[in-house]
């Protein structure tokens, strides 16, 4: 077993950009990591650098106590996963899970042991043998995961693992993958562009953006306590509602101020924008759909945070509803309980929670805070 | 019986088993090394034509047969394996003969089967990787390998896959790239053409993947795998003439031309024109929100006056910064 030290690693394909830029990172042994960000921002890029695929232009791995820089992928003591899952299709499951090893030249005895170890884990025994055109998506991911289990590494890598099996699958194999690595006890470094995938099953979270590591931190604080507005606007589904403003005084109380509203800022949230000079500045104001109501009592007891507006399109899905409404300069999505009587072109009155609020630094795009 | 002799005998039968592979030389045994310690040594030189090999004290009248047996075994393959090779570089390297086909018969393969053609380019000349391509297809292939190119005419009746089942034998590819890099190979590429069903086709197969792997490769470095049906744009812009390349951008970029190569809006409008021009759609297969993705597209409008929510100005920007993506990494 063994964790993972990023320090300041830096990657770029030959003279083009750098496409990653200063990765340093502590990963404890066993913990499960995910690395998350939209298409092209360096998840797999940093992830073929853990496994040795790809030279590190810059700065220094470490896998447990070693420097791997210079490491052979082969003797790197890693795994990895894909998303096509792999098999050889002529082997049947037993033959798929072993050949790794054999290529290893491990023992017949050795082989044989961990393939039946690993195929009881993943619960396909019964499967060992199937050929892979005979297994269903689901079976083939286990036998993949299988093929990287008997290699008994000291670090997972996965990319992607997922992303070819259809919604329901994804949302089992997520849970499976989650408890397989409760009982391995194993570091995984897991990339995914689904923040849904991210936010169940990270011990912690790598947000990156063109190649630069956003947050790091568990899920709870990157939905709480996202860093910038990037990471406030990538996690979480539907996206946080952003609107640029400035924050006014007026009678002791700070307000938010655009063209189509006005709200009045809590204390404490106030008492932080005045300690950091942002009185009579620009900012942008960060909301996330499901802390904004419509219930009479939360009208009533904030009415300084209320505001007016159009129902674009109101999505039913169910318990809850979504809407997206249509404030003149603003669009801003609610997530509410589920009704009939809200339609489409209706006006309603609505509140945000300011207590959950967040305001960005309107050039930096920081949190404030 | 001494534990040194149970572990030759062992070692010998896995070698045995692997007979197959003999003739290749990605077993790394020297001669001179010793695989079960001084007092019982045995020496190979798998990697050269002859496999020498020779008992000391405690190998007795069977082992010693063994390995009669699999000197004999090892000339042969090499020898079988050799004709196999230069037969079919002659056939993609020379115009066709009908003698060709005759020569192929004798070699005992089936003239009407359907083979695919693959072609791939590994940077390092070292040859591990052969073990995984040949179990990867079974063996079910005529190959030839130089260097670090593998020329291979894979027998597609052995994988129950449909011929016009393109997915498929992309899927096939794939899988066969994830499980390179699983094993640690990542600096190769690998070009798929259409499935042949005579060996006149052949040579221009293996010169059509040639073509698509340097377009590929040149649009594309980050992929590892090409497809001759995916392909048809890369190939063409690529034997454009540089400055033509460079005038189409600047017709359509204008002035963004001279910015460094937006690959954002790259994959955007890939996806976007995938999708049919479907914000929704796009914006769901991107990971991010409608209204970032509409923003997006109406900046790059300002700045451009290249209105690509219109198809056919999405698939003139989509070009120019294709062509921008080949030149950037060929700059
Ligand atoms: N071998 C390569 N040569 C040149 N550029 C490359 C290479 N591999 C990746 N890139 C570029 O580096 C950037 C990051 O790629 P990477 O594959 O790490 O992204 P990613 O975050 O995994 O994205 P995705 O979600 O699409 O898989 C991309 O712009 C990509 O085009
Ligand atoms: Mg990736």
């Amino acid at each position: 077993m063994a964790g993972i030290k990023f320090n300041h690693i830096k990657k770029s394909y030959g003279n083009n950009a750098l496409t990653v830029k200063d990765f340093h990172l502590d990963v404890p042994d066993k913990e499960f990591l995910v690395l998350v960000g939209p298409s092209g921002c360096g998840k797999s890029t940093t992830l073929r650098m853990i496994a040795g695929l790809e030279e590190i232009s810059e700065g220094e791995l470490f896998i447990g106590d070693r420097m791997v820089n210079d490491v052979a992928p082969k003797d790197r003591d890693i795994a990895m996963v894909f998303q096509n899952y792999a098999l050889y299709p002529h082997m049947n499951v037993y033959d798929n899970m072993a050949f790794g090893l054999k290529l290893r030249k491990f023992s017949k005895t050795e082989i044989n042991k961990r393939v039946k170890e690993a195929a009881k884990i993943l619960d396909i025994d019964h499967l060992l043998d199937r050929k892979p055109k005979a297994l269903s998506g689901g079976q083939r991911q286990r036998v993949a995961l299988g093929r990287a289990i008997v290699r008994e590494p000291q670090v997972f890598l996965m990319d992607e693992p997922l992303s070819n099996l259809d919604a329901k699958l994804r949302v089992q194999m997520r849970t499976e993958i989650s408890k397989l690595h409760k009982r391995l006890e194993t570091t995984i470094v897991y990339v995914t562009h689904d923040q849904t995938e991210a936010m169940t099953m990270g011990d912690r979270i790598v947000v990156m953006y063109d190649g630069i590591v956003q947050q790091v931190a568990t899920p709870q604080e990157i939905y709480n306590y996202p860093a910038n507005r990037f990471v406030a606007g990538f996690i979480g589904s539907p996206a946080m509602n952003f609107l640029n403003g400035s924050l006014i005084e007026d009678n002791q109380s700070l307000y938010f101020k655009n063209d189509s509203i006005s709200i009045q800022i809590p204390e404490g949230k106030a008492k932080i924008l005045r300690a950091q000079n942002y009185v009579g500045q620009e900012v942008i104001f960060g909301i996330r759909p499901e802390d904004i109501h419509d219930e009479l009592i939360f009208l009533e007891s904030a009415p300084k945070a209320t505001f007016t507006s159009t129902i674009d399109v109101a999505e039913n899905m169910g318990s809850e509803l979504y809407l997206y409404l249509n404030t003149g300069e603003n669009n801003i999505t609610a997530r509410v309980k589920g009704r009939s009587e809200l339609k489409r072109g209706q006006n309603v009155k609505l509140a945000f929670d300011m207590n959950k609020c967040h305001f960005f630094d309107a050039k930096s795009e920081v949190a404030i805070r | 019986m001494s534990n040194d002799f149970e572990l030759l005998v062992q070692k010998i039968n896995e070698i045995l088993h692997q007979q197959g592979e003999l003739s290749s030389n990605h077993h790394s045994l020297e001669p001179g090394t010793s695989i079960v310690g001084p007092k019982s040594m045995i020496t190979f030189a798998l990697n050269h034509q002859t496999c020498l090999a020779y008992p000391v004290e405690s190998v007795s009248g069977p082992i010693a047969q063994f390995i009669s047996l699999l000197i004999t075994m090892n000339e042969k393959a090499t020898d079988q394996h050799s004709k196999h090779e230069s037969f079919l570089l002659k056939a993609i390297n020379e115009p066709y003969t009908p003698g060709l086909k005759a020569e192929l018969e004798i070699l005992g393969y089936s003239t009407d089967l359907t083979y695919l053609p693959l072609l791939i380019n590994f940077d390092d000349p070292e040859q591990e990787w052969r073990a995984i391509v040949d179990d990867y297809f079974a063996k079910q292939f005529i190959s030839a390998i130089t260097n670090g190119t593998g020329y291979y005419l894979i027998s597609l009746k052995e994988f129950s896959i449909d011929l016009e089942d393109k997915k498929a034998i992309e899927e096939l590819g794939i899988g066969l790239v994830e499980i390179l890099r699983e094993e640690g190979f990542d600096k190769m590429t690998l070009s798929f053409t259409e499935p042949v069903n005579t060996i006149k086709d052949w040579k221009s197969s293996f010169g059509q993947a040639e073509t698509i792997m340097r377009a590929g490769q040149f649009f594309h470095p980050e992929e590892r795998i090409f497809f001759t049906w995916n392909t048809p744009l890369e190939v063409m812009l690529f034997n454009l003439p540089k400055e033509d390349r460079r005038s189409f951008i600047q017709y359509v970029l204008g002035a963004k031309e001279n910015d460094t190569f937006d690959s954002e809006m790259y994959r955007t409008l890939k996806v976007f024109l995938q999708e049919n021009l479907n914000i929704s759609e796009t914006a769901r297969k991107l990971f991010i929100h409608r209204n970032t993705l509409i923003y997006r597209l109406e900046k790059f409008t300002a700045e451009t006056g290249r209105d690509i929510r219109n198809g056919n100005e999405a698939f003139l920007v989509y070009l120019a910064l294709l062509l921008e993506k080949g030149l950037q990494q060929s700059d």
